[in-house]
């Protein structure tokens, strides 16, 4: 399964709501877009009837290694396509002065990494993807 | 003159009538489910032969929509004083097989009255939830039968210790019962806990849930913190029932049950330096720092599943009970933040009341930054911690092991906080912030000078940690009783809360306190 983010504008009543979306390339998944063309589709396709509630989509989703707390990514210990097994050290954060060892939190194979090493990530973004 | 066969069969014929008033088929499906009984949970709780039971022939007073010839034995609880581990303790058991365990008028007086007298005598009191809720047929006798437990559960707290089961349903207004007491367990299956359900949520708010995520065991001992303990059954809570006891004392006015060894063991304990990790940047296991430092290596763990960043634990020491308050670096780097400053402080206030002495093990690179922490209020959640800690007059002791920055310093309970004896690793680095926030604030413009070069940089943070990072300055300033080898924490702790236990700390009359909630 290969998956990608989108950036998504919704308008619901005439306010606009910029959302984030995985989008799964296989079938029965939650979302499915072809084209930049589809990017404004009706609320309903994507998360029910409330749009607010697309937005945790982005980072909660099944999978999504989440950061538990801002810092700056010190290592990546694995690469994309890997299979890890669950509790494996995906990432390595730098925090507070002190290292945080971000691990699977259950088995897979690595499918996307959103993480840069150098790079600041905030509490509750999206470090990787495991398939 | 003998009293006459037919009374005694009379009493026989009553308690029969009490003791075996569950269809047997009823009893199979609960024990089928996984469940015991009301009366089979205080047989496990209770030595053999030990329980005294309070009010079995209690009658309900409901004249209303039919109830007046409805018999409910014991009115749906049973209430009494048995022994645990040779100790008396009270206990009430809500019996769901009688009218759902509902809470009326009798129901609840006959809970007052063991709270009472728990209270008088000064002894624990255990509670076992097991109830649909109020009995509606009562209507406002019930309400005021709720208000009358809360209202003894305030007057008992801080007097007697107060631990809830809850082993079934615990809805609305009941909820608040175990909520006003010391600790709450859950049994994982068969229990629920919440004020709303998901229907009453659906038809107010329109948002779709499920008890799940809202009020099972998992929700609360995860994500709510509302509870202390999941056991795995009814036996596995009275289990965990008895290893607490097993650390308080019977009320506030006598000592904890310390066991203190004839012999005061002092050996040096080389593998706790091993587990001390060069780079200060690799986060070492808090637990098993603990493991090497308390009796058998066991300690018993209040809210293991929430706010991991901060472990709370009931120990014993060389034989002294011991409420250990330490941070934990593997859970978000063992920041300070609202959950573990709720947590922590919840805990440090419940061991003071119970003369529990406490120890603080410090390794907090400081407050958890964030805009979240901001707006959630971690001035007030974490002065809770500094509040709590002050407050008590308890023998403290910190160990300040590795990171000790700045506010979270004094959060943790330094000597200006309290504490009566503070020992420091020579790994400690006590410091009012970290190199790099540092450098930025005191070199500024010698930084600009150097055109922000990062060799400039690096060399200030290099020479700030050499200085600063360190348990020396606070040493030499006084407010360390001690710097110690790892490998003497152990003895050097035990001989410190030994010889703590007669220490009085008096404070200015008042009501109490105003914590900030």
């Amino acid at each position: 399964m290969v998956t990608q983010l989108k950036r998504m504008r919704i308008s619901v009543d005439g306010k606009n709501y910029d959302v984030t979306v995985e989008v799964f390339e296989d079938a029965g998944a939650a979302v499915r877009s072809q084209s930049p063309a589809l990017a404004t589709p009706t609320v309903p396709s994507i998360a029910g009837p409330s749009p607010v509630a697309a937005a945790p989509l982005a980072t909660a989703g099944s999978g999504t290694v989440v950061c538990p707390l801002s810092g700056v990514v010190a290592a990546i210990h694995v690469q994309m396509g890997q299979a890890v097994k669950s509790g494996d050290l995906l990432l390595t954060l730098e925090a507070m002065k002190m290292n945080t060892a971000i691990r699977a939190p259950r088995a897979g194979t690595v499918g996307q990494i959103y993480a840069q090493i150098g790079a600041a990530v905030e509490e509750g973004a999206g470090l990787m993807l495991i398939a | 003159m003998t009293v006459t066969p037919a009374l005694l069969e009379s009493l026989e014929a009553r308690r029969h009538k009490i003791l075996d008033a569950a269809p047997a088929a009823k009893v199979a499906e609960r024990h089928a489910k996984g469940s015991l009984t009301a009366r089979e949970r205080l047989e496990a709780l209770f030595g053999a032969g030990t329980f005294i039971e309070m009010g079995m022939h209690a009658r309900h007073a409901c004249r209303d929509f039919g109830m007046e010839a409805k018999e409910l034995p014991g009115d749906g609880v049973i209430t009494g004083i048995g022994c645990v581990d040779g100790r008396p303790v009270a206990a009430f058991s809500q019996d769901f097989m009688v009218g759902g365990g509902a809470l009326g008028q009798m129901h609840a007086e006959k809970i007052v009255d063991v709270m009472k007298h728990a209270l008088k005598v000064g002894i624990p009191v255990i509670a076992i939830n097991d109830s649909g809720g109020a009995r509606i047929q009562e209507g406002v006798e019930s309400l005021s039968g709720y208000g009358q437990v809360f209202f003894h559960n305030v007057l008992l707290s801080g007097v007697v210790p107060q631990i809830s089961i809850i082993a079934g349903p615990c809805a609305g207004g009941a909820a608040y019962s175990p909520a006003l007491m010391d600790i709450i367990i859950m049994t994982r299956k068969n229990s629920s806990m919440f004020i709303c359900g998901p229907d009453v949520i659906k038809a107010a708010t329109g948002q779709v849930t499920t008890m799940a995520e809202i009020g099972s065991a998992e929700a609360h001992a995860r994500t709510s913190g509302n509870i202390h303990f999941v056991a795995e059954d009814d036996q596995d809570a009275l289990r965990i029932v008895r290893e607490l006891l097993s650390y308080l004392p019977a009320n506030n006015m006598v000592d904890p049950p310390h066991r203190p060894t004839e012999h005061l063991e002092l050996t040096r304990d080389p593998e706790m330096n091993a587990l001390v990790p060069a780079d200060p940047r690799e986060p070492s296991d808090v637990k098993l720092v603990m493991r090497r430092l308390v009796d058998d290596g066991r300690f018993l763990e209040f809210q293991a599943d929430w706010a991991g960043n901060v472990v709370c634990a009931l120990a014993r020491i060389e034989g002294v009970v011991v409420g250990v308050v330490a941070n934990q670096p593997m859970v978000k780097a063992g920041t300070l933040d609202i959950d573990a400053a709720d947590k922590a402080a919840r805990f440090i206030r419940f061991c003071n009341v119970f003369s529990i002495p406490l120890l603080s093990m410090m390794d907090v690179p400081g407050f958890l930054p964030g805009v979240a922490q901001e707006k959630g209020g971690i001035i007030r959640h974490g002065a809770k911690m500094l509040f709590a800690w002050a407050a008590s007059t308890v023998p403290k002791v910190t160990l300040i092991m590795r990171k000790a920055y700045g506010g979270a310093y004094l959060a943790m309970c330094s000597k200006d906080m309290g504490a009566d004896m503070v020992f420091a690793w020579p790994t400690a680095e006590i410091a009012v912030m970290g190199a790099e926030g540092a450098v930025q604030v005191l070199y500024k413009d010698q930084l600009r000078e150097a055109g922000d070069s990062k060799e400039k940089k690096r060399v200030l943070e290099q020479e700030y940690r050499e200085r600063f990072a360190s348990p020396w300055q606070a040493a030499e300033r006084n407010m360390i009783t001690e710097v110690i080898e790892p490998a003497q924490t152990r003895s050097t702790l035990a001989l410190a809360l030994r010889n703590l236990l007669t220490k009085r700390d008096t404070r200015p009359p008042k009501k109490h306190g105003n914590i900030t909630l």
